[in-house]
């Protein structure tokens, strides 16, 4: 389902060239859970942005579902990220000022045509993360875990065939990172592809492959009979 | 994107900052507020002008009894000659061929009794066809007549503040009323006609036939003036040419002295303060034009800070789905709708001083549609315009970058 292959980004800053990934070759298979590890700095932020397509490579091909995406402009990225990338984040990404239901609609925003079920899908989903008490609530009124949550609902509101999460437990507690995880895990046994970035390796248990990055460059790759 | 959701989506960001919202829109709604105000206050003056060069009466001219100068904007008798008579002015009805009606004019202050109680107010003497030129009525009884005029007659059509003033509102027709020890029987009230140009009242005054007020009041055998009406606005321009002969030859005046008289063009006198009202009409709205504009950087400022602010939240819906087109329409529309809730409020704010200013001052209430119009429109377009360059920036962030922005 994706194939990257050669993918380079190096950052000018400052007239400096900083290479950070270097000829990264992976292909995910369509339901696949992949853990993403690897220490700080070795590009996993920037391998997720290319993911996600919010950055593009320097170099390299990425193929989405066999479509080649490097050559695509930017309002047909935006249609690819609404329609089939749902984004997890680690500091959840909520609008603070509007409900958790509009959140939870968001993305619908810039979805054309306007699903005429769309309410019906944000409540149900909300429903099947259990906030289906708490959708007229703003965001500050939940807890760490009940935000993200939130998040997860608004990333699988468009039914998109890949989530992204970005080290989506960073800043929950264990209680609430079990429950964030468990949630995956239906998501994945859905048949859902996830790409998730971590750090803990008991995170990464929860995945079917953990692939670890160091220095831009892929340092193993473990698939697991889940 | 849709636009509903869209401008759901901006108010709701709008009204969660409510004190941020409140000032941009502020400076806009001052720009506004103060141009519908300045432009209307200067549209009701100019109204207010046009209203009293009509009550002065049309296509008028005044001959003044000697020499007049101009300085200082307004004209100051110089000399005064007591050679203009009732004479001069048939002879001007008479002879002058664009000349319609000529009426002698003689008006001073006297003091007039009713009932032992003394009051001070004006008495003009004139020939009947004083109440065509000013466009005089009789709001009750009567007015007199070109027999009364003959007869000399004791009659008086009294100004509503002297009904006002003199007989404390109660009707006047049938009294006697004592001018300067003379006695007068009053027979009609005059019609209002308000302030003049300088403000003086033009209703504290009495009418009497201009023979009765010269012999038995005044004690002289000459006028003060004599108010012509031409007969169209073409004999405005040649009627000076056609009078000044007549009255010099009236007058026996040698061919190299000086006019002892003065004509004097009304309509031109009060056009130039016309032009002056509306010059300051131009100017101070012009200057609020800029304090508008002032409102159009407030904007510039606020959105800049906005966007600087929820950078992570453009990020966001770049990530959902965002283009860069519906992040620039969206804060486009902030701005729009922050210049336009400003423009809103600014017009009633300049609406409601409007009102006021033109009850305190006495003008007439005009609505400034143009203005306001214009104004809104303004203000609209310049939320927009100095909304453009922060919208722009926004639109050209980074989705990475804007995402993991700090803040």
């Amino acid at each position: 389902m994706i194939e990257l292959s050669g993918i380079e980004k190096t950052y000018h800053t400052g007239g400096v060239d900083t290479p950070v990934l270097h000829g990264i070759n992976i292909s995910i298979e369509e339901g696949e859970f992949v853990a993403l590890m690897g220490p700080s700095g070795t590009g996993k932020s920037t391998l997720m942005n290319i993911l996600g397509l919010l950055d593009r490579p320097t170099a390299g091909v990425y193929k989405l579902a066999g479509q080649d995406l490097t050559k695509l402009d930017d309002n047909k990225l935006s249609t690819i990220r609404n329609k089939r990338v749902g984004f997890v984040f680690q500091l959840f990404h909520l609008l603070p000022r509007v409900s958790v239901l509009q959140n939870v609609l968001l993305p619908f925003l810039y979805t054309d045509p306007y699903p005429t079920d769309a309410r019906d899908r944000a409540q149900s989903l909300l429903k099947g993360v259990g906030l289906q008490d708490r959708m007229y609530f703003k965001p500050n009124a939940l807890s760490g875990g009940q935000q993200q949550r939130v998040a997860i609902a608004r990333a699988l509101v468009n039914e998109p065939a890949l989530i992204l999460a970005d080290e989506p437990t960073g800043n929950l507690d264990s209680v609430a990172s079990q429950e964030i995880l468990e949630i995956f895990d239906r998501i994945h046994a859905q048949g859902r592809t996830i790409v998730m970035v971590t750090h803990e390796a008991e995170i990464a248990a929860h995945a079917s492959r953990v692939i670890t990055l160091k220095d831009g460059c892929i340092a193993s790759d473990e698939k697991r009979g889940s | 994107m849709n636009l509903t959701r869209t401008i759901v989506i901006s108010l709701d960001v709008l009204l969660g900052h409510k004190l941020r919202t409140l000032l941009s829109c502020g400076g806009i709604a001052i720009g506004v507020a103060a141009v519908v105000l300045m432009v209307g206050a200067g549209q009701a003056a100019e109204e207010d002008v046009v209203g009293k060069v009509r009550s002065m009466g049309t296509n008028l001219l005044l001959v003044q009894a000697g020499r007049f100068r101009a300085f200082g904007g307004r004209t100051h008798q110089v000399a005064t000659y007591t050679t203009l008579t009732p004479t001069d002015a048939r002879i001007i009805e008479r002879k002058a061929p664009g000349a319609s009606l000529a009426c002698g004019f003689v008006q001073r202050g006297v003091m007039a009794r009713y009932q032992g109680v003394r009051t001070r107010t004006s008495l003009a003497g004139a020939d009947p066809e004083i109440f065509a030129i000013r466009g005089i009525a009789a709001d009750r009884g009567k007015l007199f007549t070109d027999l009364d005029e003959k007869s000399m007659a004791r009659v008086a059509v009294v100004g509503p503040t002297v009904v006002t003033n003199i007989f404390n509102g109660a009707d006047p027709i049938g009294q006697t009323l004592e001018i300067n020890k003379v006695l007068f029987k009053v027979i009609g009230v005059a019609s209002a006609r308000g302030q003049d140009l300088s403000g003086n009242d033009q209703d504290d005054i009495i009418y009497a036939p201009l023979s009765a007020a010269m012999v038995r009041v005044f004690h002289v055998t000459y006028l003060q003036s004599i108010l012509v009406q031409a007969d169209g606005p073409e004999s405005m321009q040649t009627l000076p040419d056609e009078m000044t002969p007549l009255l010099r030859r009236s007058h026996r005046l040698k061919p190299d002295k000086d006019d002892d008289f003065t004509i004097q063009d009304q309509a031109q006198i009060m056009q130039s303060e016309q032009e002056t009202s509306q010059a300051f009409t131009v100017l101070i709205g012009s200057v609020a034009g800029v304090s508008l504009f002032t409102g159009g950087v407030g904007i510039l400022a606020v959105m800049l800070i906005s966007i600087r602010e929820r950078t992570r939240e453009i990020g966001l819906r770049r990530a959902l789905g965002a283009r860069r087109r519906d992040i620039l329409y969206q804060f486009l529309l902030e701005a729009g709708t922050l210049a336009g809730m400003g423009g809103v409020s600014g017009i009633m704010i300049g609406l409601g001083g409007n009102i006021l200013t033109c009850r305190i001052a006495g003008w007439p209430v005009v609505w400034p549609w143009n203005a306001t119009l214009y104004a809104f429109g303004i203000s609209v377009a310049m939320g927009i315009l100095f909304g453009l360059y922060p919208a722009r920036k926004a639109a050209r962030l980074e989705p990475a970058t804007a995402l993991h922005a700090a803040g």
